[in-house]
């Protein structure tokens, strides 16, 4: 029975399964995709799902399939390079905000509400529209509207985990307060850290595709998802089936996140 | 020691001027010159000595604190300049649109509440159940869904195929439907998911056990003490998805050519019109920062234990 806590719940595994084959479908793209996401085929334009192209084609006539399969490079780095730095620097600045006292205190302190009190997507579309549409400042843009969040979490984690005997035994030793940190406080932070790191960085995706959709993040011809669903909608009465791919591998992705986060939360 | 309520008072001044220097901050930060976008936007090509006039007009060399105060004395009075895109005072552009998007975070909240309510306390009751597996399964995949695939989907089969709604704009209530719609559907079952936690936890305590014990109705229990308990966390719930309303509204609003704030925001961003995405961030936090601030106050009158200092 012991064996079996440790192992991962259906709905966990499921979830872990569909985010590694589409991790492995973006790093194997120039071997799955049966075409260049960019080759344009100006005779078969917003054609149906056929044997030569599996999902269609889109207003250019480049192929659908190769475009989702590519775009799986673009959408998942840029929105787990997002959220990996908004963890990082929530973390840094939510761990300094627990342990710091006075003046130090209170202005960290007074940074992560200031950063809260702004609607994380706002504050992403007005940062990466002022910096133009390019993927860097579309992930700054993510990072400044996520990294509060962590830093909320992550300086609550610190506050409870200090208060614990075992950290109150490693300060009674004269332990350095880094050293605590490092040593006794970030390690038994990992279950919940990883549970929300999976549920956050679904949500980063969404945010990502949606600001993209809007026209922000990688220009065009770039495969994203959220673009290529801008695009689809355009065309939506003569070629309905374009709306189906893009939106269901965003799908797709975020529910195996959530999946692997609910399930981590049980555990 | 202050009251809470002082002490929260006297913070929530600091975070919104806090807010005010951020805002203008990063707009000031904002690469290009103010100068030569307004002159731009005006068809010309403009003279060098032209921008530097308008450079010194706007107050552009003065430094920075300086400019900061100005700006502020001038915010403070309700003047947030003008639209660089349209000329007209961006105070007039946002309340011209501000209406439509109460009106479509109003219904989609409506929607909200009663199907996180309906879904949340379904699962609780029938934990582990068929009805709870299912809500559970219907969570993952419609939290996961992109609102504006959402709204698309919604367009092409009952706008387009079933001729039931409008395809967008603003109007009658039909035209209302599917954007409230398109907005509330992840949000409910996000915020359905977080009211069986919290019911779960609620059902697992003591006073709910003895009032089993005691032999009270199921449902009694259910409406006369869970539900009550519940209502304290969920207020501030309902805060925090005031804001997610908010962001929501750019994407849901842009799908259905919704002429909100959410548009505005976007056309501001996209058209490079600082004043009016400058005076729109800082409105949409100061509204976020205050419906969050009720739901603490609302919190402290409905949980007196909150009021305690530690």
């Amino acid at each position: 029975m012991k064996i079996l806590m440790h192992l991962p719940g259906p709905g966990k595994a499921a979830g872990w399964l569909i985010f590694l084959v589409l991790v492995m479908t973006a790093v194997a793209a120039p071997l799955l995709a049966p075409r260049t996401p960019l080759e344009t085929d100006l005779d078969h334009r917003l054609e149906p799902p056929s044997l030569f192209f599996p999902l269609g084609t889109d207003q250019l006539g480049r192929c659908v399939l190769s475009r989702i399969i590519y775009g799986a490079r673009i959408s998942m780095s840029g929105a787990l390079t997002a959220s990996l730095l908004s963890l990082a620097l929530g973390g840094i600045i939510g761990v300094l905000a627990a342990l710091a006292r006075g003046v130090p205190k209170f202005f960290l302190t007074a940074v992560i509400d200031v950063g809260l009190a702004v609607p994380g997507l706002i504050l992403a579309l007005v940062i990466a529209g002022l910096l133009g549409g390019t993927m860097a400042s579309l992930i700054l843009g993510l990072v400044a509207a996520n990294w509060p969040w962590w830093a909320r979490l992550i300086r609550g984690l610190t506050l409870s985990a200090w208060q614990r005997e075992y950290v109150l035994a490693g300060q009674a030793a004269g332990i350095k307060k880094t050293r605590l940190v490092t040593h006794y406080i970030l390690p038994q932070m990992k279950a919940p850290v990883m549970a929300a790191a999976a549920l956050k960085t679904g949500r980063v995706i969404l945010a990502f595709s949606g600001l993209s959709y809007l026209g922000l993040g990688p220009a065009p011809p770039a495969p994203e998802w959220g673009r290529m669903l801008q695009e689809a909608g355009i065309y939506m009465t003569r070629a309905p089936w374009l709306i189906m791919a893009p939106g269901m591998a965003i799908t797709l992705a975020v529910a195996a996140l959530n999946l692997i986060g609910k399930g981590s939360k049980r555990s | 020691m202050m009251p809470v309520v002082t002490r929260k008072l006297l913070y929530l001044t600091f975070v919104l001027w806090s807010i005010s220097l951020g805002t203008f901050a990063l707009f000031s930060l904002a690469p290009g010159d103010a100068a030569q976008i307004i002159l731009n936007n005006q068809n010309e090509t403009p003279a060098r000595n032209q921008i530097l006039a308008l450079r010194e007009e706007l107050g552009l060399d003065a430094p920075w604190n300086v400019q900061y105060f100005s700006w502020l004395k001038k915010i403070l009075k309700g003047d947030f300049g003008q639209s660089w895109q349209t000329g007209r005072p961006v105070v007039d552009e946002i309340f011209a649109r501000f209406p439509a998007t109460l009106e479509l975070a109003g219904t989609a909240f409506a929607m909200v509440l009663v199907l996180s309510v309906l879904s949340g306390t379904l699962s609780a009751v029938f934990r582990n159940r068929f009805v709870d597996r299912l809500i559970q399964a219907a969570t993952v995949v419609l939290t996961a869904m992109p609102t504006f695939w959402v709204g698309l989907l919604l367009i092409y089969l009952l706008s387009l195929q079933c001729r039931l709604f409008p395809i967008a704009g603003r109007g009658t209530l039909a035209h209302l439907v599917l954007p409230s719609a398109t907005l509330a559907l992840g949000l409910a079952f996000f915020q359905g998911n977080v009211l069986r936690a919290i019911l779960l936890r609620i059902m697992s305590m003591d006073h709910i056990r003895f009032a089993f014990a005691k032999g009270l109705g199921k449902k009694k229990i259910l409406v006369r003490h869970i539900l009550p308990a519940a209502l304290p966390p969920m207020v501030t719930m309902w805060g925090i998805c005031m804001g997610q309303l908010l962001g929501g509204a750019v994407i849901v609003e842009s799908v259905f050519a919704w002429p909100g704030i959410g548009r505005l925001t976007v056309e501001a961003v996209m058209g490079r019109d600082l004043p009016t995405a400058q005076a729109l961030v800082l409105l949409i936090s100061f509204l976020f920062v205050m419906v969050n601030t009720l739901a603490d106050f609302a919190q402290l009158r409905l949980d007196p234990q909150m009021g305690t200092p530690q």
